[in-house]
C-alpha cells in the first residue's frame, strides 16, 4: 500500500497510538459513568493526604504545595499538569481553612498558571475573596534557588503538609528534608527518576514511577482522570506484550 | 404570703381575700373542724397547715356559738370513737358547765324539757364548714321555723381523728319551735319529760334527696305510742339483750322512723338492721328520761346500740358496738318496723357508699362534704408523682468517658507550657557528626596528598568519545552545550574539564549554547578555568562563540535543530557569528563537525538526543553526563545505531577521560578525595543504617509486647 | 459572557493543540508552517515569562519585606541583590567581567554548597531509610546504593574483583531497564494529561 507523502510509516503509527489512547479514554470516561465507583488501588500517600488537608483546616494551618522547576515547554509539563490538578483539588478541599494553600515553583508560566488555577477554585465555591495573587509565587528560576526558596515556605508560613507534585530534580531532597524537619507531612512525586530515588529515602510518602499520574484519580478531579489511568494500564500491557514480542522475535533472529 | 387557688375557676388570689376576685368562689370555708391536709385535695389545700375557719361574718350567730364552744371543749373528749358525731355532741353537754350547757340549749328543746337544766352545749361547735344546702326537710321545718343559716351537720363532716362533732346546735337564742302550733302532739307530750332532745338536724343528714321524704309528723295523741317506743319501753322493762351484729342502721330512716308512724309504708330497713329487742322508748316517762340522759351525756338503751353508719360500713364482719345500757339487740324486727322498711331504699341506704376515704372539700358550697368532684382537674392536683430511682446504670465505658470529659474540662483554659525544643536532638547529631565525617574524608586527601587512590578504568564509551574528538581537524565548528546547574558545578566541572582540554588541545572551534538560562555564565567559566589550566590561548570570538540562551526548552531545541542562524542569529557579544568563519558553512546542526552536550539532567540529554539527534543525520553527539543521569542515557548508547557516540559519566570518567588524554585536570585533582569520601559515606550509611535498624526493630518488639501485655 | 470566554479559550487550547499534534505527524506545509509558528510563540512567551517571573518574586518578598513574617531581612537581601545583578548585567553584559565576578563567587558558591548540603542529607536519609519504613524494598534499596558507591570509587591499596563489573552491571542492565519501564510508564502519563488538555477536560488556564 502506497501511503502518501505526507504520511510515514512511524508518523502514522505514532498517530494511531494517539488515536486508540484517546478513544480509550473517551470509552471508559463514558461507561465509568454508568458504573461508578471503579476501586483503585490503594496508595497510601492520598489516603494520608487527604487527613492531611483535614487536619490543616482543623488546626488552622497551611498547606504547601509545590509544582517543581519543570516548564510547560518540555516533557516536563505532564508533571506541571498534574501537579496544578492536584493544586486545584487541595485549594478546593482546604478552602475553609484560615490560611489558603499556598503554591511554588520554579518556572513563570507554571506559577502564573497556579495563580490562575487558585483563583477559579475559590471563584467556583463562591470564596473570591480569598484568593491572594501571591499565593502562586514564584521561589527561584534554577532548581537550586528554587529549593532555597521553598525553604522558607515551610519554616515560616506554618505549615502542616507539604505536596510536592511536578518536575523536581535531586535537590528536592533538600525541600523533603525541610518539612521533616519542620514536623510536616512531606508527600512528593516527579517525573524525574533520580528525585524519585532521592525520594523514596527522603520523603514520609513518596510516589514511585506513574503514581504521580494517578493523583488526579485519587484526588476525584474528574471521571476523565479515572479513564485515562485505565486507558494507561491498557496500553502498558500492550507496550509490555510489544516489548516482550521484539524482545522474543530479535532473540529467534527474525528480527 | 403565697396566693390561694380558687377551687372553682382555678385562678389565683391572694390569700387574705375569702372570696375568689374572679368568680365570687370562697377560698376559705365556713366550717367548724378542719380537716387534716392529707384528706384535703393539694390545689385546695390551703397555703397553711391550719385550716382558718371561715370569715365570721358569714356564719350565723348560732353557728358561731357553737363553733366557739366546740373549739374550747377538749379535743380529747370524745369517750367512743364508734359513736357517731351528732351522738356525740349529745353527750358533750353533760360535761360542761351548767351555764355554758345551758346557754347550749336551743329554745325549742328548753321548751320541751321543763325540768331538765338547759342543755349544755351537746357539741363543741363546728366552725367549718358549712355545707347544707339550704334545703331543710319538711319534717324539720315542722318542727320549728327554717333557719336558712341552720346548718345541721351530716356525718360526711365526721373526721375519724377529732371527734370533734360535727353537730351544730341551733343558737340558743333562736328558737327552732316558734309556733307551738305546729309541734306535734306526742313530742308536746315528750318534752313534759325530762330529758334531752335528740339533735334533730343530725337525723336529717340520713336523708338521702329525693328518696325519702321526711313524713310529715303525724298528729299523735299523747296516748298513743309509736310501737317501737312501746317496744323499746317493754325491753328496758325485760333488760338489754346480749349484743349482736349490728348492721348498719341509716339514722336518718331511724330518726325518720323514730318521728312519723305511718301505716303501710314500705317495709323499713330496720327490720333488719334494727338490733332486735331494741326498744326505744319503752314509757313516755323513759322516753324522757332517755331524752334527758342524752342531755346529761348519757345515750338512751335503744340509742345507744345503734352503730353508726360508718363503722359498720368499714367492718365487714359486723362487731358488737357497745351497747349503751339498756339496749339489747335483738334479731327480731318489730313487725311495725318491718312494714315500714322501704323496698328501694334499703338498697339504697344499704348501698350508701363509703366515703371515709374521700377526701373533706374545704371550699366552696360544698365545703364539708366528702366525695365532692374537684373543682379542678385531676391533672392539676398536684398529685404525687411517682418515685423513681434516680441512680443511673452507668457502664465502665460510661464511666470512663465521663472522667475522661471531667479531665478534658478541668485542663480546658489551663495554661500548658510550651514544649520547647531542645537545641540538640539525636537527629541534629546524626547529621552533624555526618557532615563532619564527609568533610574529614574528603579534605584528608587535598590536604596530606594521601592516601593515593588508582584512577579508575576507562570505559568503551569514554574512549569512543576520546577518539571522536582525537580525529577533529584544527577549527572545526563544534556545537558545545553548557545544560547543567550551577550547583552541579563540582562534578561537571570535574566531568567536562578533560574533554573542553581535549578540545583546546585540537583547537576545534567553539560554539556555546545553552538550554539553561546560566548556562552562558557557566561555559564562560569553564572555559576560563581550563584556559588557565591548560595554558590554552582560548578567547571569544577568535577561537570560540557563545551563542546564548535557547529559549523554550526541546521546542526551542527543536527550532535550533531546524536552523541555528535563524534561531539564535546574534551571539552574546551583539554580533553575527554566521558571517564570518568558521560558522559562516553552518546552516544546519548537521554542518558541526561534533556535538557535545554537557549536562547533569537526564531529560535535557533525552531532549538533546531526540530534537536534535534526527536533524544531526551522521554526525556524532557526545555527551558528558552525571553519574546520576547514566541509566537513562546509557540505552541510547547501547542502542543499534547508535544515538549517542561517546559518552563521559561523572567524575570518574572524566577522570579516566584525562588519564587518556595523559593530562591532568580537575578530575584527577579530584579523585583522591571523592573516593575517601565515597568509602566514607558507605560506612557511615552502612553503620548508621544497621544501628538504626536495630534500635526500630527493637522498639518495634517492645511495643508489640508492651500491646501483648496490655 | 464568562461561559463563552472560557469556551473560547478552550477551543483555542484544542485548536493549537491539534494543529501541532498532527504537525509532528503528518508532513504537510500548512501544518508545517503552522507549527513552527506556533512553536516560535512559544518559545518567546517562554523567555517572556522569565522576566513575569521575576516581577513575581520581587512582588512576593517585596510584599513579604512590608510585613512582620519571619526572615523579611532576607526577602530584603533578595530583592538588593535582584537589582544589582539586573543593573550589571543590562549595563556591562551577561558575560561581563562584573556579572562572571558575581556568578562566580556568589552564585556558583551558594548553589555548590547547596549540593554539598544534599550530599548530607542523602547520606541522613539512606541511615535512616530502614528506621523510617523496613521492608525488602528498602533493603534492596540501600544494598543497590551501596554496592554503586563502592563500585564507583577505588579503595587505596585494596582492589575487590568484578566490583567495578558489577557496578557497571546493576547500572546498565537492571537499574537501565527499571528507569525504561519507568520512563515508559512516566510517558503514558505524559500522554493522557496532554490529551486531557486537549479535549477541554482539564483547563489549568482556568476554565
Amino acid at each position: 500500500m502506497n501511503l502518501p507523502s505526507f504520511l510515514n510509516p512511524a508518523g502514522l503509527l505514532g498517530l494511531a497510538f494517539i488515536v486508540v489512547f484517546l478513544g480509550l479514554m473517551i470509552f471508559f470516561a463514558a461507561s465509568g459513568r454508568k458504573q461508578p465507583g471503579r476501586a483503585l488501588r490503594t496508595i497510601s500517600a492520598f489516603a494520608r493526604l487527604g487527613r492531611a488537608v483535614g487536619l490543616a483546616v482543623e488546626a488552622g494551618r497551611r498547606l504547601h504545595v509545590s509544582l517543581g522547576s519543570g516548564s510547560l515547554n518540555g516533557l516536563e509539563s505532564g508533571s506541571a499538569l498534574v501537579g496544578l490538578t492536584v493544586l486545584q483539588r487541595i485549594a478546593r478541599a482546604a478552602s475553609i481553612s484560615d490560611r489558603p494553600p499556598v503554591a511554588t515553583s520554579g518556572d513563570t508560566p507554571v506559577a502564573l498558571l497556579s495563580q490562575e488555577t487558585l483563583r477559579s477554585t475559590y471563584s467556583a465555591i463562591g470564596a473570591s475573596g480569598q484568593y491572594n495573587p501571591l499565593a502562586g509565587q514564584v521561589s527561584g528560576l534554577t532548581p537550586f534557588s528554587y529549593a532555597a526558596g521553598t525553604l522558607p515556605v515551610i519554616y515560616d508560613q506554618q505549615v502542616s503538609a507539604n505536596v510536592l507534585a511536578g518536575h523536581f530534580g535531586s535537590e528536592v531532597g533538600l525541600i523533603a528534608d525541610a518539612g521533616e524537619r519542620s514536623g510536616s507531612l512531606v508527600l512528593a512525586g516527579s517525573d524525574n527518576l533520580p528525585a524519585q530515588a532521592v525520594l523514596y529515602a527522603a520523603a514520609e510518602e513518596p510516589l514511585i514511577g506513574e503514581e504521580l499520574y494517578a493523583s488526579g484519580a485519587y484526588l476525584q478531579a474528574g471521571p476523565m482522570h479515572i479513564a485515562s489511568l485505565r486507558a494507561q494500564d491498557i496500553l502498558r500491557w500492550v507496550l509490555v506484550g510489544v516489548i516482550l514480542a521484539g524482545a522474543a522475535l530479535k532473540l529467534l533472529g527474525f528480527l | 404570703m403565697a396566693d390561694v387557688r380558687c377551687p372553682m375557676c382555678g385562678k389565683l388570689n391572694p390569700a387574705d381575700l375569702d372570696v375568689c376576685q374572679f368568680c365570687q368562689a370562697r377560698l376559705k370555708p365556713v366550717m367548724g373542724g378542719s380537716p387534716t391536709e392529707s384528706e384535703l385535695p393539694a390545689s385546695s389545700q390551703p397555703s397553711s397547715s391550719k385550716v382558718e375557719p371561715a370569715g365570721d361574718a358569714a356564719l350565723p350567730d348560732w353557728l358561731q356559738s357553737l363553733r366557739q364552744r366546740q373549739e374550747s371543749l377538749p379535743e380529747a373528749a370524745e369517750p367512743q370513737e364508734d359513736v357517731p358525731d351528732w351522738l356525740s355532741n349529745l353527750r358533750a353537754p353533760a360535761e360542761e358547765t351548767p351555764s355554758a350547757a345551758e346557754d347550749a340549749v336551743p329554745d325549742w328543746l328548753s321548751g320541751v324539757s321543763l325540768d331538765t337544766p338547759p342543755q349544755a352545749e351537746a357539741a363543741p361547735a363546728e366552725p367549718e364548714q358549712v355545707f347544707f344546702s339550704g334545703e331543710e326537710p319538711d319534717w324539720l321545718s315542722k318542727i320549728g321555723p327554717s333557719q336558712p343559716d341552720e346548718t345541721p351537720e351530716t356525718l360526711a363532716q365526721d373526721s375519724p381523728e377529732g371527734g370533734e362533732s360535727n353537730l351544730t346546735e341551733p343558737p340558743p337564742e333562736e328558737s327552732p319551735i316558734q309556733n307551738e302550733e305546729e309541734t306535734p302532739e306526742w313530742l308536746k307530750g315528750l318534752a313534759e319529760q325530762p330529758g334531752g332532745a335528740a339533735d334533730q338536724s343530725g337525723l336529717t343528714e340520713w336523708e338521702p334527696e329525693g328518696q325519702l321524704e321526711a313524713p310529715g309528723v303525724s298528729a299523735e295523741t299523747q296516748d298513743e305510742l309509736p310501737d317501737w317506743m312501746a317496744g323499746i319501753l317493754a325491753r328496758q322493762a325485760t333488760g338489754p339483750e346480749p349484743e349482736r351484729s349490728r348492721p348498719e342502721i341509716p339514722l336518718a330512716a331511724l330518726g325518720a322512723a323514730a318521728l312519723t308512724q305511718s301505716a303501710g309504708e314500705s317495709p323499713s330497713p330496720f327490720q333488719e338492721s334494727q338490733p332486735k329487742g331494741v326498744e326505744p322508748f319503752s314509757s313516755k316517762e323513759g322516753l324522757l328520761a332517755e331524752l334527758g340522759a342524752l342531755d346529761t351525756g348519757e345515750l338512751p338503751a335503744w340509742l345507744a346500740g345503734i352503730a353508726p353508719l360508718e363503722a359498720e360500713k368499714q367492718e365487714p364482719a359486723p362487731q358488737a358496738a357497745p351497747v349503751e345500757s339498756g339496749l339489747a339487740p335483738s334479731d327480731e324486727l318489730p313487725s311495725w318496723l318491718e312494714a315500714m322498711r322501704p323496698v328501694e331504699s334499703a338498697a339504697v341506704l344499704a348501698a350508701m357508699p363509703d366515703l371515709s376515704h374521700e377526701t373533706i372539700e374545704s371550699a366552696g358550697p360544698l365545703s364539708g362534704l366528702r366525695g365532692v368532684l374537684p373543682a379542678e382537674p385531676g391533672v392539676a392536683q398536684g398529685q404525687k408523682p411517682h418515685v423513681h430511682s434516680i441512680k443511673l446504670q452507668i457502664s465502665e465505658t460510661n464511666q470512663a468517658n465521663a472522667v475522661l470529659i471531667e479531665q478534658m474540662i478541668k485542663t480546658e483554659g489551663q495554661a500548658r507550657p510550651l514544649l520547647r525544643h531542645s537545641v540538640i536532638t539525636t537527629q541534629r547529631i546524626l547529621r552533624i557528626g555526618i557532615a563532619v565525617v564527609l568533610i574529614l574524608a574528603v579534605l584528608w586527601p587535598l590536604v596530606t596528598g594521601s592516601p593515593q587512590a588508582s584512577l579508575p578504568g576507562f570505559t568503551p564509551e569514554t574512549y569512543a568519545a576520546n577518539q571522536l574528538i582525537e580525529g577533529l581537524r584544527t577549527g572545526a565548528p563544534v556545537l558545545l552545550a553548557f545544560d547543567y546547574q550551577p550547583g552541579l558545578s563540582g562534578e561537571m566541572d570535574a566531568a567536562a574539564a578533560g574533554v573542553i582540554d581535549h578540545l583546546m588541545v585540537k583547537g576545534a572551534y567553539l560554539a556555546v549554547v545553552s538550554t539553561a538560562t546560566t548556562g552562558s555564565a557557566q561555559a564562560e567559566r569553564l572555559l576560563a578555568m581550563v584556559n588557565q589550566a591548560g595554558q590554552h590561548n582560548y578567547a571569544s570570538p577568535g577561537q570560540y562563540t557563545d551563542l546564548g540562551f535557547i529559549p523554550g526548552g526541546p521546542t526551542g531545541l527543536l527550532s535550533f535543530a531546524q536552523s541555528p542562524s535563524q534561531a539564535m542569529p546574534l551571539a552574546l557579544d551583539g554580533k553575527s557569528p554566521w558571517q564570518g568563519n568558521p560558522l559562516q558553512d553552518v546552516t544546519a546542526v548537521k554542518d558541526f563537525a561534533l556535538t557535545i552536550v554537557i549536562t547533569d539532567n537526564p531529560d535535557d540529554a533525552r531532549a538533546w538526543v531526540e530534537q536534535v539527534g534526527p536533524a544531526l543525520e551522521n554526525q556524532p553527539l557526545t555527551m558528558v553526563i552525571s553519574a546520576q543521569a547514566e541509566p537513562m542515557v546509557r540505552p541510547y548508547v547501547e542502542s543499534n545505531p547508535p544515538q549517542i557516540s561517546g559518552l563521559v559519566t561523572g567524575l570518574s570518567g572524566g577522570a579516566s577521560y584525562e588519564d587518556l588524554n595523559g593530562r591532568e585536570e580537575l578530575g584527577q585533582t579530584y579523585w583522591n578525595a571523592f573516593s575517601l569520601g565515597l568509602i566514607a559515606a558507605v560506612l557511615l550509611i552502612l553503620v548508621c543504617g544497621l544501628v538504626t535498624a536495630g534500635s526500630a526493630v527493637w522498639a518495634r518488639t517492645k511495643e508489640t509486647e508492651g500491646e501483648k501485655k496490655a | 459572557m464568562k461561559i463563552s470566554a472560557r469556551l473560547f479559550l478552550a477551543v483555542i487550547v484544542m485548536a493549537i493543540g491539534l494543529v501541532v499534534l498532527l504537525g509532528f505527524f503528518i508532513d504537510l506545509p500548512v501544518l508545517n508552517v503552522l507549527r513552527t509558528v506556533f512553536l516560535r510563540w512559544a518559545v518567546i512567551l517562554a523567555a517572556v515569562a522569565i522576566l513575569v517571573g521575576l516581577f513575581n518574586l520581587a512582588a512576593v518578598h517585596w510584599r513579604k519585606m512590608g510585613s512582620r513574617q519571619p526572615g523579611r531581612f532576607y526577602s530584603a537581601v533578595l530583592l538588593i541583590s535582584m537589582v544589582v545583578t539586573l543593573v550589571i548585567g543590562l549595563a556591562f553584559g551577561p558575560t561581563s567581567t562584573w556579572s562572571l565576578w558575581i556568578f562566580n563567587y556568589i552564585q556558583v558558591p551558594v548553589e555548590s554548597s547547596l549540593m554539598a548540603v544534599l550530599a548530607v542529607v542523602l547520606a541522613y536519609a539512606s541511615a535512616r531509610l530502614l528506621n523510617r519504613r523496613i521492608n525488602l524494598f528498602s533493603i534492596v534499596f540501600l544494598g543497590t546504593a551501596l554496592l554503586i558507591l563502592i563500585g564507583t570509587a577505588t579503595i587505596p591499596g585494596l582492589v575487590v574483583p568484578g566490583l567495578t563489573g558489577l557496578r557497571a552491571w546493576i547500572t546498565q542492565v537492571p537499574a537501565a531497564g527499571g528507569a525504561r519501564g519507568i520512563l515508559l510508564g512516566v510517558a503514558l502519563g505524559t500522554i493522557a494529561t496532554g490529551l486531557r488538555v486537549l479535549i477541554g477536560s482539564d483547563r489549568p488556564y482556568g476554565g
